[in-house]
């Protein structure tokens, strides 16, 4: 196996050896089985498709933003923890360039968030499938498709943050402090700054792709491709930052 | 001692560290070579973590280079550091592993690490019994012994350890210098330790280096080699004779031979003067029929020297 696949297998082992690893997965399996639970005995009047379950636990307005809380709260240790052990220390004096370890990091990272995805489909199929048979089949699975590429995006984009201040900081407890000020202040200044032009250049008006489903853009000049490039520019800085600032660090 | 410039595997040449204003390593140059253990030996703040923070590219240096196997650390580290076998402060490893899953971790950072080379540095250190258990549940002694398997994994040619008996007891300490010296010859490697106890350098390092301040004190040699080196060197000798008068003037007619003091209680003379000197003075002194009872080299312990050097700083 090349050297990077082995750097990427043993940043899986750290996340996964941990006896938390599973919470996540335990959790993506209580969310579909509250929503079945609840629609199956108060909404009996709503008729419920599987594409329809599959997408309010995957959207991450609706039942998906706990799936991408929960790939925050993976990613918030994923260099911090490091330094908060002190392996840090053994990691780093490895005939391996840094970069080259924090792509190995950022690789896990991506990769559990993949992981936990398909989960989430596969136990929200699983589930509808046990309340509700195998009865409605109306719909396009492209729904479910979009719905996943639009929460995806919305996680890469804050686990590029995690990942960064996780770096300046760190310390796990910081980063998800700053990170919860972050979602709080998103609402609040997308609020205040929707007034001015200039707001469609600000990440957060640009994260949620959601909102071209509907043909209105939320601001004149925006698009999908708009957004996407903005996204993508911010992606570029902010990784760009972190890979910077760890390369450059003094370890002490 | 001849030195051969192949031999050399560590090489500080200037090495600089300052923070701000505060210079916190000052210049430092020393080599340490193939089958050597140096102790790198200061007071607590003297420099020594910040030194081998450098040595193994922790942190960058403001000045100065360190070149392993003749590579430079700054300008290709992945090829320096791969010679080298660390740990740095204390051993960290993931406690929610095995002992044998956080090996696994530095197996795979490295090509060519094969299962056997595993088991055969955990059988060096002696931690076979652990490898399941879970790191949480090792004592300190037993994370410093993970740390030196760690450490050889990769068959390094020099093996660097930040105060390695820091914290254990001192059965612990005892059973450090005994696996350091085996890993030494077994491994047939070079060993740089750091220490601010000069008792523990002198009993397990060939020579030591030390550093007050951040800046070069004093290098020097310890046991066999100095003793080797010394041969034509003016020893202290006691020596305890039935006459004491009489061998008084006997030393003081001789050449070569200097009286250090007389002790009339013990009824012994200290002299001072190399082995050929002393040959011919013991022949002196049986000739006369003066009756020499024992014969002794006064060792100055490496402690007085260490406060002349360090200009009487204490290192105990
Ligand atoms: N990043 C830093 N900034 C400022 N001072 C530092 C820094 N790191 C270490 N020092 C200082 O440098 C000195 C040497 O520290 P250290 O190398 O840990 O000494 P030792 O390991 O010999 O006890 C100490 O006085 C410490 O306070
Ligand atoms: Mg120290």
């Amino acid at each position: 196996m090349s050297s990077f696949a082995n750097l990427v297998v043993n940043e899986w082992f750290k996340l996964t050896k941990k006896r938390s690893f599973f919470v996540a997965f335990f959790i993506m399996l209580l969310m579909p089985l509250g929503i079945a639970f609840v629609m199956k005995n108060f909404m009996t009047d709503m008729e419920l498709t599987q594409i329809g379950f599959l997408q309010s636990i995957i959207d991450f307005s609706g039942g998906g933003s706990v799936f991408v809380f929960l790939c925050m709260i993976y990613a918030a240790s994923i260099v911090s923890g490091e330094h908060q052990l002190g392996t840090i220390k053994l990691l780093l004096i490895r005939a391996h360039s840094r970069s080259k370890i924090l792509a190995s990091k950022l690789v896990a990272l991506l990769l559990f968030m993949l992981v936990l995805l398909l989960y989430s489909l596969l136990v929200g199929l699983l589930v509808y499938f046990i309340f509700f048979g195998f009865g409605n089949l109306d719909g396009s699975w492209f729904e479910v498709v979009k719905a996943s590429a639009y929460t995806l995006v919305y996680t890469i984009v804050y686990l590029s943050i995690i990942f960064m201040l996780s770096i300046l900081t760190k310390s796990t407890g910081a980063t998800i402090g700053i990170t919860f000020c972050i979602i709080f202040l998103e609402g609040v200044m997308t609020m205040l700054l929707s007034r001015y032009d200039f707001a469609k250049y600000v990440l957060f008006f640009n994260t949620n792709l959601q909102v071209y489903e509907n043909g209105t853009p939320p601001m004149e000049g925006m698009s999908l491709g708009f957004s996407v490039a903005v996204i993508a520019i911010y992606l570029i800085a902010i990784v760009g930052i972190a890979f910077y600032v760890f390369k450059k660090r003094d370890v002490a | 001692m001849k030195v051969h410039e192949e031999d050399v595997v560590l090489r500080l040449q200037q090495v600089t560290k300052k923070a701000g204003k505060q210079v916190i390593v000052d210049q430092l140059s020393f080599d340490v070579r193939k089958g050597e253990i140096v102790g790198l030996l200061g007071p607590n703040g003297a420099g020594k973590t910040t030194t081998i923070r450098m040595i193994v590219g922790l942190i960058g240096m403001t000045g100065g280079d360190v070149l392993i196997k003749g590579h430079s650390i700054r300008s290709s580290f992945a090829k320096a550091i791969s010679h080298v076998g660390a740990i740095v402060e204390n051993p960290e490893f993931y406690p929610y592993m095995t002992g044998w899953d956080n090996l696994k971790q530095y197996q795979r950072m490295t090509i060519g690490i094969t299962e056997e080379r595993i088991k055969q540095v955990v059988e060096i250190v002696g931690l076979s019994e652990a490898m399941g258990k879970k790191v949480r549940s090792y004592s300190l002694g037993m994370r410093q012994r993970l740390g030196i398997a760690q450490a050889l994994l990769h068959s390094p040619s020099i093996l660097i350890l930040d105060e390695p008996t820091n914290g254990l007891d001192p059965s612990g300490i005892r059973e450090m210098r005994d696996y350091l010296k085996q890993i030494a010859q077994k491994e047939e490697i070079a060993i740089l330790v750091s220490s601010h106890l000069l008792s523990e350098m002198e009993m397990m390092c060939s020579r030591v280096v030390v550093i007050q301040q951040g800046k070069f004190v004093h290098q020097q040699l310890i046991g066999a080699q100095q003793q080797g080196q010394e041969q034509t060197a003016a020893n202290d000798i006691r020596i305890r004779v039935r006459e004491l008068e009489k061998a008084e003037q006997v030393v003081r007619g001789l050449d070569g031979v200097q009286l250090v003091q007389l002790d009339t209680a013990a009824s012994e003379l200290e002299v001072s003067c190399n082995d050929e000197a002393l040959a011919l003075c013991v022949e002196e002194l049986c000739r006369q029929q003066i009756g020499v009872y024992r014969i002794v080299e006064v060792k100055r312990s490496l402690e007085d020297e260490f406060l002349a050097w360090t200009g009487g700083s204490r290192i105990v």
